[in-house]
């Protein structure tokens, strides 16, 4: 495929003030640890900055020119992060990160919607905030919590899909998947399979965990056609405790409110209260956090400029890299799969010997921050025995120098345990 | 290169002290450190002194990084020299092993894989004195 456009990150990497400081002493600090959270542009910190310093009021509620400029920074701040899931307001619900998201459905459509001996269905390489939540909900109502097996080379089957639909019936409630894995990297079809559940199982809801989707993917919620999709802001150029739940309207208007309390109202009496009929102001109880919603809205925007295309395409073109370069080392076993078209924004691996906290200790000890363990995935840690993993996840702002020091760093360890 | 991986930590953890096992152990401890895998299983001879436990004789094994490892060697060995008592065992903090191994301080991420052993030691005290 020609590419016609090539993306530089050398215009880009003077927007994250972060990355100028050094790290133990003199060291050049190389963040791959970007999965776990990633670093923010100034964009996005002078919006947050600005909102303190020249808006600050609360919202919807002051009739003076400040309450009017921060109503306009938060609706408008929602605007942008909607569209830039394709889709409004109206089906947006802010939440503090992705596990809050999963949780409030839990609680309110699972709550609402599942009885005992109905099926929630997962995989196997679920973040545990995609686990447990299910998990606890299952316990609660006597359900049934399924998983999708992962195979050795780190992907979903659709067939056992298709089997599972059947096996389970209309007992099936629930799908939730994810999109992009954190532990293996894995991109999973999620078209695919949302259509063979619409078309085997039309009553199933589906929920889909983008927190590993949203940093590098153009995500349409509606052309994804899932009822739920769910996403953190911090792992996107955003601030942290600013999260996205997206939910399909239909479905949102029948839901509860998960919580109760002053902006979500219509009318209150002493002895009951109807709710807004509005559906952002009924599922925003309480004060928002304008600032973090203005500062997601930037990062939207910074990202949106350059196009998720295009950064999908980087992203590609570094994850190959580092396949390719990994593979040098002889004591390097890649987790998840080999080919960079089936993943996004991470490689895992394993380094025999050595245990992954020694790896990343002595990356560090360099200035390269990985992450090493579990990575909130231990169903699936434990199911191909490893004890942990080291993780190099990317960013617009990595560069192919990046991983290459990577791989000197790896050739350290390699020096200090003699294998 | 990296200081923490001097001379010290790398011997003791390619060269672990009382590595092994005891047949007829009186006591045998067991921890797991389960967000990174790291385990030790440590087999005591004991005798009763004043009332409290003496260790006698200890082995261990275990599997994980190199920190967890080369601490619950210098920690063995030193028990074993002074004929500690497990009580005693269990109040040791951070700052005597990171001594043993010759280190300033260790990055707080750390601090679980250095002290495991002597978390095997609290837990065996702590459902000794639940029951
Ligand atoms: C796939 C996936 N799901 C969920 C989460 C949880 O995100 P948060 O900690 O922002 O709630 C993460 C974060 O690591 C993730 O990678």
């Amino acid at each position: 495929m020609v590419k016609y456009t090539m993306f530089d990150p050398q215009a880009y990497i003077q927007d994250f003030p972060i990355l100028q400081r050094k790290i133990h002493g003199d060291k050049r600090l190389i963040y791959l640890d970007n999965a776990a959270t990633s670093q923010k542009p100034q964009q996005v910190l002078d919006t947050i900055t600005e909102y303190y310093t020249q808006h600050n009021a609360n919202v919807h509620r002051g009739i003076h020119q400040l309450g009017d400029e921060s109503t306009k920074i938060f609706h408008a701040a929602r605007k942008t992060i909607a569209t830039f899931f394709g889709t409004d307001p109206q089906e947006f619900v802010v939440v503090r990160n992705t596990t809050e998201a999963i949780n409030q459905v839990a609680y309110t459509w699972g709550e609402e919607y599942l009885t005992a001996g109905d099926v929630i269905l997962i995989s196997e390489m679920e973040h545990h905030s995609n686990i447990v939540p299910w998990q606890e909900l299952a316990h609660r109502k006597h359900a049934q919590l399924a998983y999708l097996d992962v195979d050795q080379m780190g992907r979903l089957s659709l067939d056992q899909l298709r089997i599972q639909i059947k096996t389970y019936g209309n007992k099936l409630k629930l799908v939730a998947l994810t999109h992009v894995s954190n532990a293996i990297g894995t991109l999973n079809p999620i078209k695919e399979v949302v259509e063979i559940i619409h078309a085997d199982s039309p009553e199933t809801q589906v929920l889909v965990d983008g927190a590993q989707a949203a940093p590098h993917l153009a995500i349409d919620f509606h052309r994804l056609n899932v009822d739920f999709y769910v996403v953190s802001a911090h792992k996107m150029l955003g601030p942290m405790g600013m999260g996205g739940l997206f939910i399909r309207r239909d479905l949102l208007k029948k839901m509860k409110p998960f919580l109760f309390g002053g902006g979500m109202i219509n009318e209150v009496t002493k002895e009951k209260t109807t709710f807004a009929e509005d559906l952002e102001e009924r599922f925003t109880a309480g004060t928002p956090d304008v600032a973090g919603l203005a500062g997601w809205a930037a990062a939207c925007e910074y990202l949106g400029k350059m196009g998720m295309h295009t950064l999908q395409e980087y992203d590609q073109t570094l994850v190959e890299h580092a396949l390719r370069r990994l593979r040098e080392i002889p004591q390097i076993k890649i987790v998840g799969p080999l080919s960079a078209t089936q993943r996004v924004g991470s490689v895992a691996f394993l380094y025999k010997g050595v245990h992954a906290h020694d790896v990343g200790q002595i990356l560090d000890s360099e200035g390269i921050a990985v992450r090493s363990g579990h990575h909130c995935t231990m169903p699936l840690h434990t199911k191909f025995e490893w004890q942990a993993t080291v993780r190099a996840s990317f960013q617009l702002y990595n560069t192919s120098e990046d991983i290459d020091a990577l791989i000197e760093g790896l050739k350290k360890v390699q020096k200090v345990f003699g294998q | 290169m990296s200081d923490l991986y001097h001379e010290v930590i790398l011997e003791e953890f390619k060269h672990p002290q009382n590595y092994g096992s005891i047949a007829d152990a009186d006591l045998i401890l067991r921890e797991r450190n389960s967000s990174c895998g790291d385990e030790v299983t440590i087999y005591l001879k004991v005798c009763d002194e004043n009332g409290q436990q003496k260790i006698t004789d200890i082995k261990w094994e275990g599997q994980g990084c190199a920190i967890s490892q080369a601490a619950m060697s210098v920690l063995s060995a030193t028990i074993k020299q002074q004929g500690m008592t497990t009580q005693h065992v269990t109040t040791l903090t951070q700052s005597p092993i990171e001594e043993l191994l010759g280190l300033d301080e260790i990055s707080i991420g750390r601090i679980k894989c250095l002290l495991l052993g002597v978390q095997a030691f609290k837990k065996a005290l702590q459902n000794k004195e639940s029951k």
